[in-house]
């Protein structure tokens, strides 16, 4: 087994005067691995994403990354070995994609350095690789969500770190883009770069056959295997809903099946028809 | 390959600015009153800078006024305007808010409030300037001071304290101007808060040359960086960039030129707030070409103006109404063809 690019031991971290978001967290991931952390609303994942980059300390424990204390790092160091993928997008200004993804570069220049030709033919060839070199003299503000989406990855991928931390990649994307972006994170993975992002959806663990981070509050994090630790117990308690699991016999895994009431066609019927009564009074 | 185009176009353009500044440093070195042909003002400044010596075709008085009257006024405009400009542009960069204009921070107030009190108390020329300086560094010294009671180290409480300590500086201004005799003082004052280059000597410009050539050389070196300051905080560090101490540096860079300015010239308004829009309908908003552009456009820009002020009528206007009057047109033109675009 290959060393883990980044592992927490027991770390813990409570805002300042607030409730204690996580404790004792214990996790490893090696090159080439995907780690999915799941979670309800509010549970901490972007939190425990911000303390593994550095942007958080944790009161207590320690973060390893690439074999060095997390805290004995530089930012700029950090950055030549962790990219990160925030959620919320904003460019206040024009830039345009190209520009946008040359900033990936940032930690690879000193002070006073600007991007050389290389590192725009660099960016040029991300682009080309996330399919959206047609968009490199785009403006940033008027591309869509997906697209900008794809900028974002091309600019942390010009870091050309070991370990890239995404929240949330699927979010704001229609399904089609949802499926891309999981692909693209498995191939991120086959050219040996380790993968922690946060999802809503328990199934893109499933289907990454990733390690996954359970986070309840209150809870220690539950750490492991999709196949091994998602079941239908953890996932109805996580979510506070009934949440079942059909394994697909010809795919080989599981997938998530909430349970939703079935509507009978009378029902429906009467509630169109209590619906329509309704109008009719108010237009009376 | 299309980028390869936009980089060559680009350089083209910056060349072609710096040859527009060139020209109307030419332009305005010759028009006034005594009108002087361009090419006599060339051989007149080739005779005096290099040691070329072409045939002497122009008379005393001519070199006298280029040389004695109109260098030194038209010098403190190229560098004030793009001091200010480039400042204009830092800062809108820095705070990611396109309606920032230098004087955020209370800088140009409080150089004001520093040049009225020097004047009330019948100082030198000299004096005035340096309490313009101190009177500037002050206000901004206040707003920093302030934003960090505010116990949040963000870019909004720093604007906060910025328009408290304006507003408090531009009281002062007003007592000032209240207690001033109306012969000498208030006249003095009114001429100094409306900015001027008249009656400038090139020992003025000379006194604030350095810092405003060190400050802007700061800023230009590290353009492409300062890119990074308009992504998201957090965003910015994860690329490695220690955000608190670059927007420091940019921020403390950007005062000093404003303050520079403001001293030896009073305050100018509007050059900070709509070159850097020119230059950004012509280069788009990356610094590395941004920068450079809004220096040459602002020194070109403030140039013109100083021309129009010394020639439109017999008497000198105070460059803050042309600037204001020009820079509210060309705002609405810059506004409007944006819009166009979206």
């Amino acid at each position: 087994m290959s060393a883990p690019v980044i592992s927490t031991a027991s770390i813990s971290f409570a805002y300042r005067g607030g409730q204690t978001v996580f404790t004792d967290v214990n996790l490893t991931v090696r090159a080439g691995e995907v780690l999915v952390l799941l979670g309800p609303n509010g549970s901490g994942k972007t939190t425990l994403l911000n303390c593994l980059s550095g942007l958080l300390r944790p009161q207590s424990g320690r973060i390893e990354l690439c074999g060095h204390d997390l805290r004995s790092l530089s930012m700029r160091e950090i950055a030549l070995r962790l990219g990160y993928l925030p959620q919320i997008q904003t460019v206040s200004f024009e830039f345009s994609v190209l520009d946008y993804t040359v900033m990936g570069r940032a930690p690879h220049l000193r002070f006073g350095k600007s991007p050389t030709a290389s590192d725009y033919s660099l960016a040029q060839q991300t682009l080309d690789q996330l399919g959206i070199a047609r968009l490199a003299t785009a403006p940033m503000s008027r591309i869509s969500g997906g697209e900008r989406q794809l900028a974002q990855i091309a600019r942390v991928l010009m870091q050309e770190a070991p370990l890239i931390l995404m929240d949330e990649p699927t979010n704001h994307l229609d399904y089609g883009n949802q499926i891309r972006a999981l692909r693209l994170i498995q191939e991120m993975c086959a050219r040996g770069i380790a993968v922690i992002m946060t999802s809503h959806v328990p199934d893109h663990a499933i289907w990454l056959h990733s390690q996954v981070g359970v986070i309840r509050p209150g809870a220690p994090l539950v750490f492991g295997q999709a196949a091994d630790t998602l079941d239908e117990q953890l996932l109805s308690e996580l979510y506070q809903e009934n949440i079942s699991l059909h394994y697909l016999a010809d795919r080989g895994h599981c997938i998530c099946v909430p349970e939703l009431e079935k509507l009978e066609n009378s029902s429906t019927h009467d509630g169109r028809e209590k619906g329509e009564r309704k109008c009719n009074e108010e237009r009376e | 390959m299309p980028t390869d185009i936009q980089h060559r176009s680009r350089v083209a353009l910056l060349l072609a600015l710096a040859v527009l500044a060139l020209l109307t440093c030419l332009v305005a070195l010759g028009a006034g009153r005594f009108s002087i042909p361009l090419d006599q003002v060339f051989l007149i400044l080739v005779n005096t800078w290099t040691p070329l010596q072409p045939e002497q075709s122009w008379t005393a008085q001519m070199a006298n006024v280029v040389l004695n009257v109109r260098l030194p006024r038209t010098l403190a405009a190229l560098l004030v305007g793009s001091a200010l400009a480039l400042s204009g542009a830092v800062y809108q960069g820095v705070f990611r808010n396109p309606l920032v204009s230098p004087d955020l921070l209370g800088v140009t107030s409080g150089a004001c409030v520093g040049a009225s009190l020097a004047i009330l108390a019948h100082l030198g020329s000299a004096a005035v300037q340096l309490a313009a300086l101190a009177g500037g560094g002050l206000a901004v010294c206040c707003s920093v001071g302030i934003s960090r009671l505010f116990r949040q180290n963000s870019n909004i409480t720093l604007v906060l304290a910025g328009i408290v300590v304006a507003a408090l500086f531009n009281s002062i201004l007003s007592l000032c101007q209240y207690l001033a005799n109306t012969y000498d003082e208030l006249p003095a004052i009114i001429f100094w808060t409306l900015g001027s280059v008249a009656n400038m000597k090139l020992a003025d410009v000379a006194a604030v040359t350095p810092a405003i050539l060190a400050a802007t050389l700061v800023l230009l070196v590290s353009r492409w960086r300062i890119n990074l300051l308009s992504l998201e905080e957090g965003e910015a560090q994860t690329l490695g960039v220690n955000v608190k101490r670059l927007r420091a540096l940019t921020i403390v860079c950007a005062t000093v030129l404003t303050a520079c300015a403001v001293s030896i010239c009073g305050s100018i308004g509007w050059v900070g707030l709509i070159i850097p829009h020119l230059g950004r309908l012509l280069t788009g908003s990356d610094n590395r070409w941004l920068l450079p552009a809004s220096c040459l456009l602002g020194g070109t820009f403030l140039m013109l103006v100083d021309t129009l002020a010394r020639n439109l009528t017999a008497s000198e206007i105070p460059l803050s109404i042309i600037t204001g009057i020009v820079g509210a047109g060309l705002f609405v033109l810059i506004v409007v063809k944006r819009r166009m675009q979206l």
